[in-house]
């Protein structure tokens, strides 16, 4: 590497450390950057009565697969990571269906379709816009 | 994006040109930032972040040496993996929790950006020196879950980002039951196990959130997959099971499967 360009450390870490973890930035490499948030994103489904799930899409329009972390909120108020699952009263759980360049399809389902009311949902996602490593 | 911050590009790259994704960071896009790591160390686990919104997070099961990716579901049946330890990890505005059925083994990762986009809270600074940037926030008043970036925090970096596949033979015809599996293990040049992000790994659907088929069922075949990292390498398994049924043979051609991932610096606890 050149000796040009720029890097930082987590207070106190020495700057001339060999060791990756101590840097919260390297222009060697790629930080990890979150894309900023698309109003059109789907901000809550809801799974109707009778119902088992419901499907959405997430259209990043990126041109490529990115890097995501997905979630939802469930019934008790907690933060669950897709794909994962809840321990809610509706055993609510979230898969990855597929994914495109431009977008990527979820589900929220549930073992037991015999409710009689609707149930909303928020979900979140955080997309990040790096394809790359040390290339 | 505003003409006002900082981006900063590798050699080779025309910074004032480059897509956002090219560089190496820029002060417009918020960037991960590591609150806290660990083990739980309890079947009931909870870590307390304080931070008045449920924070984003991530975790591994460690079993024999190795950080499994997916902690938190069985695969389909289990057959065949390396790892048939899993848990559960959430987040509320006060408490990250950690459960599994073994104590010592789920790792957690608990990040200073909102999982669920809600009200920020300043953590305290370890001190009163140092780095931060912000993008459209006053930098004095700024929010540490509003920050650009900041030397306050651990930051994921991408230390390598490359292709790893594994090929499964056929599987079939078989009137009863059959069980394929094959894994690839990756060098990573590293010597330690770090944080990695296989968006692809969950892509495909593998995952398999319901139960099997049973009793009397048309013939299926099920694929699940695996991957893991440790000190020396990250492994890649696919796992495929065929079921005959009452309707004939189940079989499936052979296939060929691809991931890519993005090995960061963040040590695995």
């Amino acid at each position: 590497m050149a000796n040009i360009g720029i890097k930082g450390t987590t207070s106190p870490k020495n700057i001339a450390s060999s060791d990756f973890q101590d840097f919260f930035v390297n222009s060697q490499y790629y930080n990890l950057k979150i894309m900023d948030n698309d109003p059109t994103w789907p901000k809550s489904v809801t799974i109707s009565s009778g119902s088992y799930n419901v499907s959405y899409t997430i259209n990043h329009g990126l041109g490529y697969i990115p890097i995501y972390d997905l979630y939802f909120k469930d019934q008790d108020g907690k933060l669950v990571h897709i794909p994962g699952k809840s321990t809610d009263t509706y055993g609510t759980r979230g898969r990855i269906l597929g994914e495109t360049i431009t977008t990527i399809r979820v589900r929220l389902g549930r073992p037991s379709a015999t409710y009689p009311t609707n149930v909303t949902y928020d979900v979140y996602a955080l997309i990040f816009v790096d394809t790359k490593g040390d290339q | 994006m505003s003409s006002i911050g900082i981006k900063v590009s590798k050699p080779g790259i025309n910074v004032l040109t480059a897509a956002k994704k090219d560089l190496a960071f820029i002060s417009s896009l918020r960037h991960m930032k590591i609150l806290s790591k660990g083990y739980a160390s309890s079947t009931t686990f909870k870590y307390t972040h304080g931070l008045g919104y449920r924070p984003a997070f991530t975790g591994y099961m460690k079993t024999s040496g190795r950080y499994f990716v997916n902690y938190f579901i069985s695969p389909f049946d289990g057959y065949q993996f390396d790892n048939t330890l899993y848990g559960d990890i959430y987040t509320t505005t006060e408490v990250l929790a950690a459960e599994a059925g073994t104590a010592g083994r789920l790792v957690w990762i608990c990040f200073v950006n909102p999982g669920d986009f809600g009200s920020q809270r300043t953590i305290p600074s370890k001190s009163n020196f140092g780095l931060k940037l912000s993008n459209d926030k006053n930098i004095l008043t700024v929010f540490d879950s509003e920050v650009s970036l900041t030397s306050k925090f651990e930051t994921p970096i991408i230390l390598k980002t490359a292709i790893i596949s594994v090929s499964v033979d056929a599987i079939g015809p078989t009137s009863g039951t059959e069980q394929k599996t094959n894994f690839t293990d990756y060098k990573h040049g590293l010597t330690t196990a770090n944080h990695i992000l296989v968006p692809e790994f969950y892509g495909a659907g593998l995952i398999n959130l319901s139960t099997e088929p049973v009793g009397a069922v048309p013939p299926y075949v099920a694929e699940d997959r695996e991957l893991s990292i440790n000190e020396e390498v990250i492994r890649f398994r696919i796992s495929r099971l065929a079921q005959g049924g009452f309707l004939g043979d189940a079989s499936a051609p052979a296939k060929t499967v691809t991931l890519r991932f993005y090995l960061t610096n963040i040590k695995l606890p």
